[in-house]
């Protein structure tokens, strides 16, 4: 069974319909890459699956349990944790404060501190700004705490919208290897990516999205040198 | 302007103290009305109402129930809180599942005033109601032989209360775990859901500090002014608004700040000025329109695009 | 959107009790009959700053000051009343323009505040100067305002000026500044790139309402006979927000419906209800209460007062003077000005922008963008996201002033100019997030469009001379024939915000149009387009150009780009990073990279 089963979702935004009839899986510990051009309905599937907008139809199962429309803050509980595009870190909140509010669900402390600890070494530059504004902090620096902080309640599954954007080529690659880490670990990721080559090269299977369906589907290394997929973003010239 | 005034350490001395104790009334109203703000963005005009009720409650506790200050002081914090929470489930949080904008949630809050303010007037008329003497000495200390400074209990109290208060109010927000959550949701509440924080829950625990707080003011002003009337929120209200718009929206500091500059000023010009008894309730207005000109994010505010 | 379903015939229901009640209010005293059409004019006074999107509290104010000044002219002075209220009307506006300006500038709540500390600096104002006003003890027989000195006017003559008040809104209603307000109401940015000049007409709005509640302060002196501080606290205030908030502000009848519920509301409950219910007979508190639940139920349930249940308004004269289903309709060649004048370093362009940056605290949204575009031609601005493409066209539009850089149109530099200006000078834009005004009409939204080039003021508009009627009736036929070239002309008549995605989006581009420009620029107008759509779409633009319009599109829809445009200029982290024609440009390995991330 695939720790998360999405079968015919919809979503709308009143008259408009940003997701229709979409249905895919993730399994336990994989990292599936969710890719297509602006406006296909990437960031507003994960936006139904972590709870911020009520799907218009369909259902989401996460290990096993439907969470369709339940409210965002129990599905955190439940282990399936959400990093918005634009990483939504709390910028007047210092950067161990954000980190302590990313286990909030967790109860034990000697767990949290724990977890905190390893952040801090997976990300040096944190530890070393751990008591600054997380607005003073570079963009890199940034998606770095958003991660971390995803981190922090120890997910089973972990949605990342856009990770690289806004970010410098050199910063990206640092990113894509921080996304790898994680993988190492046991979690799972359902990567949203524009930057569609390096989610499909770190991804075991890819997502093509185009007008809120699925374009195309399949493992990623076959979809990587398919020529339809540069048509499905550049159009044809 | 009677110059010999300006040369009495005494009478300077006797203002600095009565200003400060009333500024630090005016800080105290204003903590709780700044938290609603920085934190949700709505500006409570019912905080005075609540204010208000909190007072009688003491009154009737203290009053009629003969219990002691200590007593009061719980029952009126306790009263404050529940008004709070009850405004937030029935005038504000509707208005926030609708996406409804700041104007929406003040002119909400109008409502609701005006309704708590007419059921007082209702059940209590109008003739004023004091807590009794058995509740705090009135005797003054004199500081300074007979001729001097006159410090009343009531003042050293409610100074002590608004710097504890303050202190507090500080500590909670920033060191506690809810406290956190509190700033997390001021932040960014979508974020925070995210996070798994309830934010509906925390809404509710911002609003009964904050109500506990204008319980702990509605106390302190009826020691110190021994006229408790259903009118008494109206005249704090707007002082209350020129205190945080002068400290700086949402900022605890500049609440307690702008409060103790508010009271020190009104005294002093009561005190200095000819005609000045007159133009004190002036003063606010003119501090609140002066920073709203100038500096509208107050002395301790952050800039964020307030202008048009 | 909240729309009440009420059945239909409830508004009409409660219209009835409304003016049932208070015609039997009335009838039992003149005095009663006074208050409520002093009330009315007073919630008059509030919808003209709420339909301008402005919460003001100053009415208590204006109020006072126009009846102590009304009161001390005709007592003190001897003026008669012909003399002294318009006097008193003259302060007021003098007040409103000196405390206006500052104030204007400020945002919605803030507005509120300042305002509401404006009435009450007023009447600490009139405590202060007891030799002219009477002091704390108020205006009456023991301060030297005897009660047959002030009482001077007649209900007929309140009613009078109630009656032309009503004339005049009704008036600007049908008019181009009442269109503008409504569109300043809705959506007061999208208003000021429409050449809108937003301030000038909140600056009127204030005037008018500080006017009008001055008028009713005259009244109430000269009514009740006697003035008191107590009658001008801020509660009054709040009741003259109420009747705005209650009623609505959406139409100027609304805030009449809510002066006239909440006047009648309690003493008929009392009156009738008292009977049977003892203690409501004495009940002085029910107004108050009575006020402030219709406030919160209003707030909550029906945001658009008690208005906003009536079927809309529709446009009067909708249908005539436009062919309906006429394909004749022709999009109208360019309006050129002259050609253009050469620029410093001897060419050309249209629109030049040089080394132009916007960093938006430490964020560099644009950095030295520099561009030239030539007259008709379409020009495509592409790029991933957040690589700075709307804030380049807030910069042009105006509604954004860029950290440094210069933005050049037709010879002339307009960086930081005002967007109505910049709209009038013939530069055009719709916006990604649609800004319709959703509460209007299609056909009224593209008739906002003409309202640059219609030449109206108020004073015209109001007397409705043959001049303005001509003008409008030229715009409504100008209207329609865009309408139906881009085949929406059996939507004229719907509200803007009921229509399907799609048509909204041209609904937008024929607003833009209407404004006659020269230059077009579209956020993502294929936004949320089915391919039928985005091919329409496209033959469109180019039937734009060949009409001589200069287009800048900004797209994510790569095969309408690569269709249409005659130049590509790609954006990448606020900066160029590629330009030519749509072959050189898909061809450039450094923008596939930007899309599609490195190797």
């Amino acid at each position: 069974m695939a720790l998360l089963d999405v079968r015919d979702l919809g979503v709308r935004y009143g008259n408009i319909e940003a997701v229709r009839g979409l249905s895919f899986s993730v399994d336990e510990g994989t990292i599936v890459a969710l890719i297509g051009a602006n406006g296909a309905g990437k960031s507003s599937t994960l936006r139904a699956l972590s709870g911020l907008v009520p799907p218009s139809s369909g259902t989401i199962r996460f290990a096993g349990a439907d969470i369709t429309r339940v409210r965002a803050d129990r599905i955190v509980r439940a282990g399936l944790v959400h990093v918005p595009e634009g990483r939504a870190i709390l910028r007047p909140l210092s950067v161990e404060e954000n980190l302590e509010l990313g286990a909030w669900t967790r109860r034990d402390h000697t767990l949290i501190h724990g977890a905190r600890e390893r952040v801090y070494e997976l990300f040096p530059r944190l530890a070393e700004r751990r008591r600054l504004p997380a607005g003073s902090l570079s963009g890199g620096e940034q998606q770095m705490l958003a991660i971390g902080r995803a981190l922090m309640a120890s997910p089973r599954l972990i949605l990342l919208d856009e990770p690289s954007m806004g970010l410098a080529p050199v910063l990206v690659a640092d990113v894509f290897r921080m996304i790898q880490s994680i993988h190492e670990s046991g979690t799972a990721i359902l990567l949203v990516e524009q930057n569609a080559r390096q989610a499909m090269r770190v991804s075991s299977r890819t997502i093509v999205l185009s007008h809120g369906r699925v374009f195309r589907e399949g493992p990623s290394g076959s979809l990587l040198s398919n020529p339809l997929i540069v048509e499905a973003f550049l159009g044809k010239a | 302007m009677d110059l010999t005034l300006l040369a009495d350490p005494v009478f300077l001395a006797q203002n600095i103290v009565d200003g400060v104790s009333r500024g630090a009334l005016y800080a105290v109203y204003a903590l709780g009305f700044t938290l609603i703000f920085g934190v949700l963005d709505i500006i409570n005009l019912a905080h005075a109402a609540t204010f208000m009720w909190c007072a009688f409650a003491g009154w009737f506790v203290m009053s009629q129930l003969g219990l002691p200050l200590p007593a009061g002081l719980a029952v009126s914090m306790l009263a404050g809180a529940g008004v709070a929470a009850l405004l937030e489930l029935l005038a504000f949080r509707p208005l926030r599942r609708e996406g409804s904008d700041r104007l929406s949630s003040m002119i909400s809050s109008i409502g609701a005033s005006l309704i708590m303010v007419s059921i007082a007037e209702a059940v209590f008329g109008v003739n004023t109601r004091r807590f009794p003497d058995s509740v705090l000495d009135p005797r003054p200390f004199l500081l300074g032989g007979s001729a001097g400074v006159r410090v009343s209990r009531a003042q050293i109290l409610i100074i002590a209360a608004a710097f504890l208060l303050t202190l507090a109010l500080g500590l909670f927000i920033r060191r506690t775990r809810m406290g956190k959550a509190i700033r997390a949701i001021a932040a960014d509440q979508s974020a925070s859901r995210l996070l798994g924080i309830d934010v509906d829950a925390v809404v509710i625990v911002t609003f009964l500090v904050a109500g506990a707080l204008a319980g702990a003011a509605g106390i302190l002003v009826g020691l110190l002014t021994n006229n408790i009337v259903p009118g008494m929120g109206a005249q704090i209200e707007l002082r209350g608004l020129a205190v945080v718009i002068l400290g700086g929206m949402g900022s605890i500091e500049g609440a307690a700040l702008g409060g103790l500059i508010l009271g020190l000023v009104e005294t002093f010009a009561i005190a200095y000025l000819p005609g000045g008894s007159d133009i004190k309730d002036a003063i606010a207005f003119l501090i609140l329109f002066l920073i709203l000109l100038v500096r509208p994010y107050g002395i301790l505010g952050h800039r964020t695009s307030e202008r048009a | 959107m909240r729309r009440s379903d009420l059945p239909r015939i409830l508004p009409w229901a409660v219209v009835l009790m409304i003016v049932g009640g208070d015609a039997a209010l009335c009838a039992r005293s003149p005095g009663d009959l006074d208050r409520f059409l002093i009330n009315a004019i007073l919630a008059l006074s509030a919808f003209a700053t709420l339909h301008a999107r402005m919460l003001s509290l100053a009415s208590a104010g204006f109020m006072a000051i126009g009846a102590y000044t009304s009161a001390i002219l005709a007592v003190k002075v001897g003026l008669p009343v012909a003399l002294s209220v318009p006097c008193a009307l003259l302060l007021c506006g003098i007040v409103a323009l000196v405390i206006g300006l500052p104030v204007l500038r400020l945002t919605d709540v803030y507005l509120a505040i300042c305002t509401l500390g404006f009435g009450e600096v007023v009447r600490i104002l009139i405590v202060l100067l007891p030799g002219l006003t009477g002091g704390p003890t108020g205006a009456n027989l023991s301060t030297g305002f005897p009660y047959d000195a002030m009482r001077k006017t007649s209900p007929a003559m309140i009613a009078l000026f109630l009656g032309f008040l009503i004339y005049l809104f009704w008036s600007l209603s049908r008019s181009k500044t009442g269109r503008a307000f409504r569109a300043i109401r809705e959506r007061p940015e999208a208003a000021s790139t429409m050449g809108i000049d937003v301030v000038a007409h909140r600056s009127m709005a204030f005037l008018l309402s500080a006017i009008i509640a001055g008028a009713a302060g005259a009244f109430y002196a000269h009514s009740v006979g006697s003035l008191d501080n107590g009658d001008f606290r801020f509660t009054r205030a709040v009741d003259v927000l109420s009747y705005a908030v209650v009623g609505g502000a959406g139409q100027w009848f609304g805030p009449l419906l809510g002066a006239g519920l909440l006047t009648a509301l309690p003493i008929l409950l009392r009156d009738s209800l008292g009977a049977s219910i003892g203690f409501l007979r004495d009940f002085a508190q029910l107004p108050n209460i009575l006020t402030g639940l219709a406030l919160l139920l209003v707030v909550v349930f029906l945001p658009g007062g008690l208005v906003q249940s009536f079927p809309r308004r529709t446009m009067p004269h909708a249908g005539r003077g436009a062919r309906p289903g006429a394909q004749s309709g022709d999009v109208p060649p360019v309006e050129r000005a002259g050609p253009v004048a050469p620029s410093a370093w001897g060419e050309t362009p249209l629109l030049a922008v040089r080394d132009l940056s916007r960093v938006f605290g430490g964020v560099e949204a644009l950095r030295d963008v520099s561009l030239r575009l030539e007259e008709g031609r379409i020009y495509g601005l592409i790029g991933p996201n957040g690589a700075g493409k709307t804030t380049f066209i807030n910069l042009v539009s105006g509604l954004d002033s860029p950290s440094s850089g210069r933005i050049i149109w037709q010879g002339r530099e307009i960086q930081g100019r005002p967007p109505h200006r910049i709209a009038r000078a013939g530069l055009a834009r719709t916006y990604q997030s649609m800004r319709l005004f959703a509460e209007m009409s299609v056909l009224e939204n593209v008739i906002v469009g003409h309202h640059a080039r219609i030449r109206t003021n108020v004073l015209t508009t109001w007397l409705r001379l043959p001049r303005e009627r001509a003008e409008e009736a030229a715009a409504r036929e100008e209207a329609s024939r865009l309408l139906a070239h881009l085949g929406l002309s059996e939507l004229a008549d719907q509200a803007a915000g009921t229509l399907a995605y799609g048509d909204q989006r041209r609904v937008e581009i024929a607003r833009a149009l209407a404004l006659r420009p020269r230059l077009l620029l579209l956020d993502e107008p294929a936004a949320g387009m089915n391919e039928v759509e985005t091919e329409r779409l496209g033959r469109f633009l180019i039937d734009l150009k060949g009409k001589g319009y200069t287009l800048i599109v900004v797209e994510h829809h790569m095969d309408l780009i690569m269709g249409v445009c005659d130049q590509i200029v790609v954006l990448n982290f606020g900066r160029t990073i590629a330009e030519g024609t749509p072959a050189e440009v898909a061809g450039n390995e450094r923008v596939r990279e930007a899309y599609l991330g490195r190797d």
